[in-house]
């Protein structure tokens, strides 16, 4: 019975002007979104690849060099793009892909990928995801408003129910149906997709995500296919079904998304970045100033070294004492560095705390969230490119202070250089992006979705509707 | 007056529309109270790094004697800000996207202006919201819901018939239930508007009188649109589809496909550039020959050239001179990216004459100072505040000046200077659009009222036709005629 109900509700959609217009639509709409973003990400990635081997090139090739001269010529790093980027862009295109390291400093990054100009994009960022989340539930909605309520309308439910088809069986006939044009969907554009993907060489890793995605879009089809038969189901007319089903996309899709940030931003305020570097410096001189002869900590460091070397002065050491005051230097500055970022970081907790709270009134906003995770474009790759990129730098520059300290001498210390080859030994950065394993975490959004999956098949598949008709 | 009244009585007994009100007021309660928050926010950041400026200079000042202006300019950041407007607070427009709280110092100065904002990467995902988005994106749906089935809904309660009978003509019916439903968004906009003028102290002046007339005319635009679309008396499917799809055109396919057509890596490229080639300016010259820079430098800026020769141990001269240079070798690419900029805002504008949504927007981030074009011109004055601490600095380090304490006086401070930008151009555009939305709602009802004309004469002919001969004469004009007239 479901079979037949389902198939004759695809003959009927198949009959319908309307969907033979929207579907195709999508369809086209979706191959040039991603295909735009699949040359833009290509191009960026060459682009990216061209900096990275002149950076490489450039470091090789500086000529002989006192060591802090290198610490301060430093480094670029750059954070590679995700390869399915071109799905769901998530936050790359509002962050920094490229950061300049050097002593003494954490730099910040404003070089994006290219041009936003987010004011004019505020109701969505063109890309495959905003798609598939926000655009294919109101084709739904357009296709399967009128399943039952234009039924009951012309009358042909009750004959149906008198003629004893099952309400269950109707429902998920419908509901399958709906399900399998979804799928179809999809599957054409995962399709399109993995062959993409098979032009370069994807890793399991990236299979895994993609399979993860496939489910997770899924899933989410499957709420809105279950929301969209249901309030047909439960609406008396066309019109006050459709009214039901745009008002519930207003508020799933359109206003919670944006309740949530907004809430969490105005209960849990993050400081700008001139406050954050006030901030840092207020704790790092109250940590130790290097350049001050009488700083309390620079002191009784001096004296620790002298004891250790059991010698009288700077000058008798064994080792560079500039040298020794540069890494003890750079290591509080980290110390500074670490403790504000870390404070902010647990602002980001708090906030995000918030936002799982409330994501679960919107699963748009839930899957929204978990799709840039496993498209690994999710703000938390960025902060991970960030530590990493701390970590590289910070080791970098303790490096290049022990070379200081030990390879240069005390006496006339500007005046000498290091040997250009001892620079080679440097190994260039390479961001390891966060595994889906690490990600699993967040895969408890999932389970935030199995919910309203039920309730929406609940609220539609009732037997007492059926006798409301009859 | 009497039938405004009977019908609005008819709007306030409507559930439905009590239940979008809510939703509204609801979203622009939130909005302006979170953009309130914000701008709170953002006054006592600027003041939090105001008061650490002071301390550093009382802490200079407390310095006996001479000082050295070499580490007086190394160190000692001189803090700026955008100073939001209040406006700001309930249009954020790029606000978050930029920084507009730069300290800066006299080292190269194209080393400091590009730092990135903190944030939150994960709530652009969900995106942002503010009392612009209200009015942008979700007036629109208010209106259209409200609207759009104005005559579909009457069809469907059987009483269509009836009222077209009681009705000088459907325009006019039509006419006098959306003049309701305006009034009454009106009158709730403005309400909400001066809630947030008495919460942010925003005075009542020209700009608030434009923004009011933006958003009458916004209004006038999607109410014409419903209109357009009920006139054309299709079902209330038709009609809810319809204008969904002209909503989704201007907030969302217009905005995307002129983001689409502009997506390339030439920003990143030159971001790149800026960043290497000032880092082998500053960094090579230690290895090159001091004099020979130090002379081209001069050459460029011959205001210091009677300064005396370069001494052979460091000199911060030299050293300034050189970052100086460093800022001159990336220049150009600045001036790219400045390009860059410019054009995404005129091409924006451009694609504005047809997207009302694009067209609000830059109007609205124009007034609140909010927009790329804003941050361009935020940049560029602290550029100047920058050439300022140049020419403070320069004369203690190129003529041994001395740099006493007291000297810190007269350093330069940053006073922003609010941007005026063309909103008023927003007022145009809308009002082209609004005025082909008008012309094409009269020419349907011109088209509709001959089509009925037309109808009625093949009625009157097809009854004169069926009738006896002898009841013939003379033709007599039939009640659904008269009706239809």
């Amino acid at each position: 019975m479901v079979r037949q109900i389902l198939l004759h509700e695809l003959r009927q959609q198949a009959r319908n002007k309307i969907f033979l217009i929207l579907l195709p639509l999508t369809l086209v709409l979706a191959v040039l979104i991603a295909l735009t973003h699949w040359k833009q990400q290509q191009s960026f990635s060459q682009s990216q690849q061209k900096w990275q081997e002149k950076n490489e090139e450039l470091w090789r090739s500086q000529p002989d060099r006192h060591p802090h001269r290198v610490a301060h010529y430093g480094s670029m790093v750059f954070k590679p793009v995700s390869p399915l980027n071109f799905i769901d862009a998530g936050v790359n295109p509002f962050v920094g892909n490229a950061l300049f390291l050097e002593a003494h400093r954490q730099n910040s990054s404003s070089i994006k990928q290219f041009q936003f100009g987010a004011s004019n994009l505020a109701l969505g960022y063109p890309s495959l995801a905003t798609l598939i989340l926000a655009l294919w539930p109101l084709v739904l909605i357009t296709l399967a408003y009128s399943t039952f309520s234009g039924e009951r309308e012309r009358g042909t439910l009750k004959m149906a129910l008198a003629l004893g088809v099952p309400w269950r069986a109707m429902f998920f006939g419908k509901a399958f149906a709906y399900s399998l044009i979804s799928m179809t969907l999809l599957v054409i554009l995962f399709g399109g997709v993995a062959f993409l993907l098979l032009q370069m060489a994807a890793s399991a890793d990236l299979w895994l995500r993609f399979g993860a995605l496939f489910f997770l879009y899924s899933i989410y089809c499957g709420i809105w296919v279950a929301a969209v038969v249901s309030v047909s189901a439960i609406s008396r007319t066309n019109q006050q079904s459709l009214w039901s089903l745009l008002c519930a996309w207003l508020l799933a899709v359109v206003l919670i998304p944006r309740f949530i940030p907004t809430i969490s931003q105005t209960l849990h305020p993050l400081p700008d970045r001139a406050t954050f570097d006030v901030a840092l410096a207020t704790t790092l001189e109250k940590l130790g100033n290097s350049h001050d002869p009488d700083d309390p900590h620079f002191s009784r460091f001096r004296e620790q070294v002298l004891q250790q070397y059991n010698v009288s002065s700077v000058e008798k050491l064994p080792v560079n004492w500039r040298g020794l005051v540069m890494a003890e230097g750079e290591r509080l500055t980290s110390v500074a560095f670490h403790t504000h970022y870390n404070e902010l970081h647990r602002q980001f907790a708090r906030q995000d705390s918030l936002r799982d709270k409330l994501a679960w009134l919107s699963p748009y906003a839930l899957v929204k969230l978990l799709s840039s995770r496993l498209a690994g474009t999710a703000a938390a790759d960025f902060y991970e490119f960030e530590r990493q990129a701390e970590t590289f730098r910070y080791d970098m520059i303790q490096k290049l202070n022990r070379h200081h300290t030990h390879d240069i001498r005390f006496e006339n210390d500007r005046q000498q250089k290091l040997d250009r080859h001892a620079l080679l030994d440097f190994s260039g950065f390479e961001f390891q992006p966060v595994s889906m394993a690490n990600n699993a975490r967040s895969g408890v959004f999932v389970l935030y979705l199995i919910p309203w999956l039920a309730l929406m098949l609940y609220l539609g598949s009732r037997r007492k509707l059926a006798r409301s008709v009859i | 007056m009497r039938q405004f009244c009977w019908d609005l009585r008819l709007l306030v007994r409507n559930r439905a529309f009590l239940i979008l009100m809510f939703i509204y007021t609801t979203a622009t309660c939130l909005a302006i109270f979170a953009g309130h928050q914000r701008h709170e926010k953002h006054i006592s950041q600027n003041a939090i790094v105001e008061a650490r400026y002071q301390d550093e200079l009382q802490k200079w000042r407390g310095s006996d004697g001479q000082l050295d202006p070499g580490y007086v300019g190394y160190y000692q950041f001189v803090p700026t800000a955008a100073t939001p407007s209040p406006w700001a607070a309930l249009f954020s427009g790029e606000q978050a996207e930029h920084n507009w709280h730069l300290r800066v110092r006299l080292l190269a100065f194209y080393g400091q202006a590009y730092a990135g904002e903190i944030q939150h990467y994960d709530h652009w995902i969900l995106g942002h919201f503010d009392l612009g988005f209200v009015w942008i994106y979700l007036l629109p749906i208010v209106i259209g819901l409200l609207s759009v089935n104005i005559i579909a809904d009457e069809k469907n309660s059987g009483r269509w018939s009836l009222l077209r009978a009681q009705t000088t003509s459907p325009g006019h019916f039509l006419v006098n239930r959306l003049r309701v439903i305006f009034a009454v968004l009106l009158l709730l906009n403005t309400a909400m508007l001066l809630v947030a003028t008495a919460a942010l102290r925003i005075p009542v002046d020209a700009a608030w009188g434009l923004l009011l007339s933006l958003l009458v005319i916004y209004q006038l635009f999607w109410f014409s649109i419903a209109a357009f679309i009920a006139r054309g008396e299709q079902n209330a499917t038709f009609n809810v589809l319809a204008y969904c799809c002209i909503w989704l055109a201007a907030a969302l396919a217009l905005p995307g496909v002129h983001y689409l057509s502009r997506m390339n890596s030439v920003e990143m490229d030159l971001g790149i550039a800026i960043l290497m080639e000032q880092r082998e300016q500053m960094n090579d010259s230690w290895d090159r020959d001091k004099n020979a820079d130090f002379a081209r430098f001069l050459e460029l800026n011959p205001q210091w050239r009677n300064t005396g020769s370069l001494p052979e141990a460091f000199h911060w001269k030299w050293y300034y001179a050189m970052q100086s240079m460093s800022d001159a070798a990336v220049q150009e690419y600045v001036e790219q990216l400045k390009t860059l900029r410019l054009d995404a805002y005129r091409s924006a504008n451009a694609w504005a004459w047809l997207s009302p949504a694009m067209s609000l927007q830059q109007s609205l981030t124009a007034i609140a100072g909010t927009g790329g074009l804003a941050h361009q011109d935020y940049l560029d004055q602290v550029k100047t505040l920058h050439q300022h601490l140049q020419s403070f600095f320069y004369p203690h380090y190129f003529f041994d000046e001395p740099f006493p304490a007291a000297r810190l006086a007269d350093l330069p401070v940053f006073e922003f200077q609010e941007s005026q930008f063309k909103a008023r151009e927003g007022l145009l555009q809308l009002g082209f659009i609004n005025l082909i939305v008008l012309c094409l709602f009269a020419l349907a009802t011109r088209i509709a009222t001959a089509r009925c004309r037309r109808e009625s004469r093949m009625l009157a002919r097809s009854e004169f036709a069926s009738v006896p001969l002898e009841r013939a004469s003379p033709p007599r004009r039939t009640a659904t005629a008269k009706a239809v007239e």
